[in-house]
């Protein structure tokens, strides 16, 4: 029976996700020996959700996320010793250490953060969908936060003006059941954060987080509908964590059971043995190998970052305004003396025609026609 | 050189800057059809188009994130609030995000885009209505703060902020919109940062923006009659603040009252104050004083509004105070 | 191999954790990201991860035990694999063979091998005497001192910072101070015996401690000069340390009531010599501000002669100009030139020490003398002496390069012009410093002066008040000597010796006339200066002498 996927994605996707959970267990472990410091939201668990996301879109798709950010920019290709250095608080790091965990940016691979305020990348999405609309580029947005972030107002305000513009932006919203130590059945009236959506008249579905090929076949749909100007998509990634909120979180809020059962369903294995079984003629061996790579990729992120220096404190005075011809840095330019080609680019404001309606005139002059009124 | 009122210095600005770069939007409650709730948008619907004069939700955070998410992304948005008492609701955005994303990524962003609109008291509109706010933008790094007094300066400024490749803040005037002024044509460009000697004097150093400066003004020639030599320094920009003119002028003079409409404790003033005394110590001969909004909430009743705001007579009361020419 | 599982920090201000309980035993399977133990930190309960695959080998810290970050806590490795003691773990665990009381707490020696220092005895600098309190350098020229008087006696609870006793020394008589609490155990030097810098004078008994510990032996007198060298040496001015000159303040020339001025007009009167305290204030509260100091200015108030710091004399072109008054430059240090280095040797083998040149002028001193009389006239007390220092200062800020002092192998360059005052003194002499002298009035060196000699003679000055500058004022001139030469005093650069002011027989302009003469003889350190530059200088202080007005520029 032929796969309805190809090896290469599905080894990517295992390797990828094998890449994340390998990288957020040293950076959990570097935590507790005093390498990274601040606070430290690991992804263990939620792997799925990234990688069969990222799979599904243009890797010149945006992306955003809050802050349990270390998993996306990884699934989009980052640098891991760089972010490990990020973490680190290292001058390597992508934002020369001034950032830390919760604020990862890559815009080489069109990562565009993440966001410390629940809730508050969510009118960004909107707004980095609204440029692509009105420059007439078919990319999507896709924009991840957190169970939590649902009850904030931006939520709201920014799906209201998604669907009235008919942005081309996915809103993943990553339910792992908690909001820091409260279960989001205790705080949120409708649970269910999809069915939101219908109150914009929005589409809304959840999808299974703990499995990447549904999270692949779900984000293909909704970048399709995106990219087709049917507007923006809210889709409920039901998935768990199998850490506390962040390294500094017994989470004591959940029983033991709960967290046992859920680390059954590892989306990581799961993966494995949906390829083992698709005649591709793959072993176990072949699976290990990946996992010894991407182990080794992961040492020598760790390796890299606590050999980095920490940023000189010339830095203090820099990247707070841009100063007149001041060019924007390039990370891997700047750390790895790399060329970077795929910066974006933007039209300038003569070659820019914008040709957007977006309120068309003749419909608005027939309703005002309509209703008696001379403007 | 043509009169215009500081609303159409605006507008002319607006408009300038919009048809020379596409990637220049205007969002904002009511800018579009309505054609601005100061009139400020007045045509521009017409001229640009509803994808580039849009008609928001009142939704400030939402509307301020959507805009400074465009900017990430090389758009420049002009986002317009109907007040800045409003934008209160889309401080997180414009603190947290705007302010931020340059040194969050390390250099990687910028973030140009203006956010415009009246601050200060309306006009019997009470407390929620009637704050001059600038102070809390201006004490944020990553932020530029300007609050031009003039029809000249605004239109002269924006064209600047809309230019800047940063997140500046421009506060206009509810009761500035109508003042009128001489505004040179085309291509007339206020850099940020710069103050201006309105009125050259030798007794006291007068330092003010916005609104204040008219009153600034009158106290002024009022004083000139007594022989007193005004000096009226408008700071135009309150972040980066022009501190070399502000020294330039006190060096000279020797003694300096601020005005500011907003209230005394951490205010503008309280910086300028600092400034001029760490810098400048030696140079005065009498403390500097300041002219502040009362420390309450603005009142409705009219009699109580005008007991709360700065006015010319106080400004004189208070350069009197510092020539030590009380009761004379 | 056998790998460690460690203490982690499960919380920023963690330090040790206790397990509470293993989730695995030994011999079993564990995959990466398995809890395996459960720590009590000082925060919560939380679980140890494990970062390998493998087998659970051995278990170093038992249950109820407490453990220090980052030491072991069991080892992970293969099936049946053993943990080699040595080189699995830099400092083993602890066997559980040995009392598991004694394990617990020395789980932190996996940390690091000195983890405790032994217990020490209290460093002090007496060993089994208890705190021994030293006699101390009080000036830079200090080898020795002589106790005048205790302050305290044997038994006397002290405390740090008391006076303990009055030591004598070459400068000034001074107190010796405690820095340590504790009781004077015991005087080891007597009133009227000498100590040199560095030597015990008495010893403390910490607090607490038992008094009278252990007798001291043999408590030296009078110890030899050649003992304790090596202690005494901070305060030896080592050639090669060149050190700042950190000084404190000079005293304010009076000592009045507050007086309010603003800050401007302080700063105009400094810079005119104007006494603010003749300026009547109009500002609130009787504030003297710029307008009043400018009226007093107009009416001529200004008594002392203004300071040459008016904008005018930046005309003046090559002069340096004066500074504003309240900052003070610290000293330029500048390696010496090879030259220089040069000419100091060679004028060094010929002339031993501080090889001096002599330089001598005769000054008419009508003038000056005359500003004398006016000062009287207004009731104002100024010497001729007093206008001879201004004179040198002015001078000296005009030559750079003669404000200058030899230390080790670098030249310090004055950026402030301070001139000493020889005063002659019950049994000696002593030099204090008018600090900023080009900078001050007639009247302010005036009172200084006489304050300073005054201070001087009751041996009241501090050390700071009688270090530093570059050149100093003798004269000998009120005991009718005529002329005389001075030695100079290191490490300043030169002394102008001043003789009296005599009605001599002089020729001008082919008569002869009598005049008021004065002769000067300049001392200098061939080392740095040399003779041209000395003469330059003499010419410019005979020129402000015979001309004081230009001391106003």
């Amino acid at each position: 029976m032929a796969s309805a996927y190809s090896k290469d994605l599905l080894l990517t996707m295992y390797r990828k996700m094998y890449l994340l959970r390998r990288f957020e267990e040293r950076a959990g472990q570097q935590y507790t020996l005093g390498k990274i410091a601040g606070f430290c939201h690991l992804y263990i668990g939620q792997e799925a959700v990234a990688v069969g996301c990222n799979e599904a879109i243009r890797p010149d798709d945006y992306m955003l996320s809050a802050y349990r950010d270390h998993g996306q920019p990884l699934a989009r290709g980052s640098d891991a010793g760089m972010i490990m250095a990020e973490l680190f608080g290292r001058g390597s790091g992508y934002s020369k250490g001034k950032g830390g965990s919760m604020h990862i940016f890559d815009i080489e691979h069109h990562f565009y953060g993440g966001y410390g305020i629940v809730g508050g990348q969510i009118p960004l999405a909107a707004g980095m969908a609204f440029a692509a609309r009105y420059r007439n580029e078919d990319r999507v947005t896709v924009c991840f936060f957190g169970d939590a972030a649902a009850n904030q107002g931006a939520f709201h305000e920014t799906f209201n003006m998604a669907q009235k513009w008919k942005l081309p932006v996915i809103y993943i919203c990553e339910n792992n059941r908690y909001g820091m130590g409260t279960a989001i059945a205790r705080t949120s009236a409708v649970p269910e954060i999809h069915k939101r959506a219908s109150a914009y008249g929005m589409r809304g579905e959840a999808v299974d987080g703990m499995d990447a090929l549904k999270m692949y076949e779900a984000v293909k749909d909704a970048a399709a509908y995106c990219r087709a100007g049917k507007g923006p998509v809210l889709m409920e990634a039901n998935t768990y964590r199998f850490r506390g909120h962040s390294m500094a979180d017994p989470a004591n809020y959940r029983s033991k059971q709960e967290v046992e059962d859920e680390r059954r369903n590892d989306p990581i294995p799961k993966l494995r043995e949906y390829a083992l079984k698709q005649g591709f003629g793959l072993t176990d061996a072949d699976f290990e190998s990946i996992e010894e790579e991407e182990k080794r990729t992961v040492d020598a992120a760790v390796k890299f970052a606590d050999e980095s220096p920490e940023p000189s404190v010339e830095e203090l005075w820099r990247d707070t305004i841009v100063e007149p011809g001041e060019e924007d840095v390039r990370p891997r330019e700047r750390v790895l003396g790399v060329k970077v080609t795929n910066w974006p680019k933007y039209p300038s404001g003569q070659e820019l025609k914008v040709t957007w309606d977006l309120e068309p005139r003749a419909e608005a002059e027939a309703a005002d026609k309509k209703a008696g009124l001379s403007r | 050189m043509p009169e215009l009122m500081y609303r159409e210095a605006l507008n002319q600005a607006l408009a300038e800057e919009m048809e020379r770069d596409a990637n220049v939007f205007l969002i904002g409650e009511e800018v579009g059809r309505y054609n601005g709730a100061f009139k400020v948008s007045q045509g521009l619907l017409d001229k640009f188009g509803s994808a580039r004069i849009i008609d928001a939700p009142i939704s400030e955070l939402g509307f301020t994130g959507l805009s400074v998410g465009a900017a990430a992304v090389g758009l420049r948005p002009v986002v317009e609030m109907m007040t800045w008492n409003f934008a209160i609701l889309a401080m997180d955005q414009i603190v947290n995000n705007a302010a931020k994303l340059r040194h969050m990524s390390g250099g990687q962003l910028r973030c140009p885009i203006v956010f415009r609109g009246p601050g200060g008291a309306g006009g019997r509109l009470s407390s929620q209505h009637s704050q001059s706010l600038e102070a809390n933008y201006a004490h944020f790094p990553g932020l530029k703060v300007i609050a031009p007094a003039t029809p000249a300066d605004a239109k002269g400024m924006l064209k600047s902020a809309i230019r800047d490749e940063n997140p500046v803040i421009m506060f206009e005037g509810e009761r500035l919109y109508a003042l009128k002024g001489e505004v040179p044509e085309g291509e007339h460009i206020v850099p940020l940062g710069v103050a201006d000697v309105k009125r050259e004097g030798t007794d006291v150093t007068l330092i003010t923006w916005s609104r204040m400066y008219y009153f600034c003004m009158e106290a002024a020639e009022a004083l000139e009659k007594e022989g007193i030599s005004v000096e009226v320094l408008d700071l135009r920009t309150l972040r980066p603040l022009d501190e070399e003119a502000i020294l330039k002028s006190v060096r000279k003079t020797n003694r300096a009252v601020i005005c500011e409409e907003g209230w005394a404790l951490a205010g503008i003033g309280a910086s300028v104050v600092d400034l001029i005394q760490s810098q400048a110590f030696d140079e005065l001969d009498a403390p500097v004083v300041r002219v502040t909004g009362l420390d309450v909430n603005m009142s409705y009743a009219a009699n109580l509004e005008n007991a709360t705001q700065p006015d010319a007579p106080k400004i004189i009361a208070a350069i009197k105070k510092v020539l030590y020419r009380e009761g004379a | 191999m056998a790998t460690p599982i460690q203490m982690p920090s499960l919380s920023p201000t963690m330090k040790e954790g206790k397990i509470v309980k293993w989730l695995k035993k030994v011999g079993d399977k564990i995959a990466s990201g398995d809890a395996i133990a459960e720590v009590e930190t000082d925060k919560s309960n939380l679980e140890v991860e494990a970062y390998d695959d493998g087998f659970l080998l051995e278990i170093s810290v038992p249950e109820g035990e407490v453990a220090t970050v980052g030491a072991p806590i069991g080892y992970l490795g293969a099936k049946g694999e053993k943990v080699s003691g040595g080189a699995a773990a830099p400092a083993a665990a602890p066997q559980k063979t040995e009392a598991p009381k004694a394990a617990a707490p020395s789980a932190p020696k996996a940390e690091a091998p000195a983890a405790k220092p032994p217990a020490q005895a209290p460093a002090a600098t007496g060993s089994g005497e208890g705190i021994a309190i030293l006699m101390p350098s009080l000036s830079p020229t200090m080898k020795e001192g002589k106790i005048i008087k205790w302050l305290k006696k044997a038994g006397d609870k002290v405390s740090s910072g008391d006076a303990i006793a009055e030591v004598e020394t070459d400068k000034s008589n001074l107190e010796v101070e405690a820095y340590d609490d504790g009781t004077l155990a015991r005087i080891v030097v007597n009133e009227g015996d000498m100590a040199t810098v560095g030597a015990p004078i008495a010893f403390l008994t910490p607090k607490g401690a038992k008094a009278g510990a252990t007798a001291p032996a043999a408590a030296p007198k009078a110890p030899a000069p050649q003992q304790a060298p090596a202690a005494a040496a901070p305060s030896a001015p080592a050639g090669a340390q060149v050190v700042p000159l950190r000084r404190e303040a000079a005293p304010a020339a009076s000592g009045g009531g507050r007086l309010r001025a603003s800050p401007l007009a302080k700063r105009i009167a400094q810079e005119r010599g104007l006494d603010l305290a003749q300026v009547r204030g109009t500002g609130p509260l009787g504030r003297v501000v710029k307008r009043d100091v400018e009226q007093a200015l107009g009416q001529g108030l200004a008594k002392a002669p203004a300071q040459a710091a008016a904008p005018q004399a930046k005309k003046a072109g090559a002069q340096p100009e004066a500074r504003a008054f309240g900052t003070r430059p610290e000293p330029q240090a500048v390696p010496m030139s090879s030259m220089r280095k040069v000419i100091g040797q060679r004028m060094s083998e010929v002339k031993p020490g501080v090889p001096h040149f002599y330089l001598t002028v005769e000054v008419e001193m009508e003038a000056a003398v005359k500003i004398r009389e006016e000062a009287k006239a207004l009731d104002v007390k100024v010497s001729v002496n007093d206008i001879i220092v201004k004179a040198a200062a002015i001078a000296l800020r005009r030559s750079p390069k003669m404000n200058v002092s030899l230390q080790g192998d670098q030249v310090l360059h004055y950026g402030t012009v301070d001139v000493g005052i020889a005063v002659a003194i019950e049994d000696g002499l002593i030099t204090p410093i008018i600090r900023d002298a080009d900078l001050k009035g007639l009247q302010t060196i005036s009172a200084e002066s006489r304050d300073m000699a005054e201070r001087a003679r009751k041996r009241a000055l501090k050390p700071a008040e009688y270090t530093g500058g570059s050149l100093t004022v003798s004269n000998l001139g009120m005991y009718g000597i005529d002329q005389f030469i001075a030695v100079i005093n290191p490490p300043q650069s030169a002394i102008l010796a001043v003789g009296a002011v005599a009605e001599k027989a002089v020729a001008r302009d082919g008569q002869v006339v009598v005049r008021k003469v004065m002769t000067v003889t300049l001392s200098g350190d061939h080392r740095v200066i040399d003779g041209a530059t000395g003469a330059e200088y003499l010419r410019e202080l005979k020129g402000l002498l015979e001309h004081p007005t230009r001391l106003l520029f």
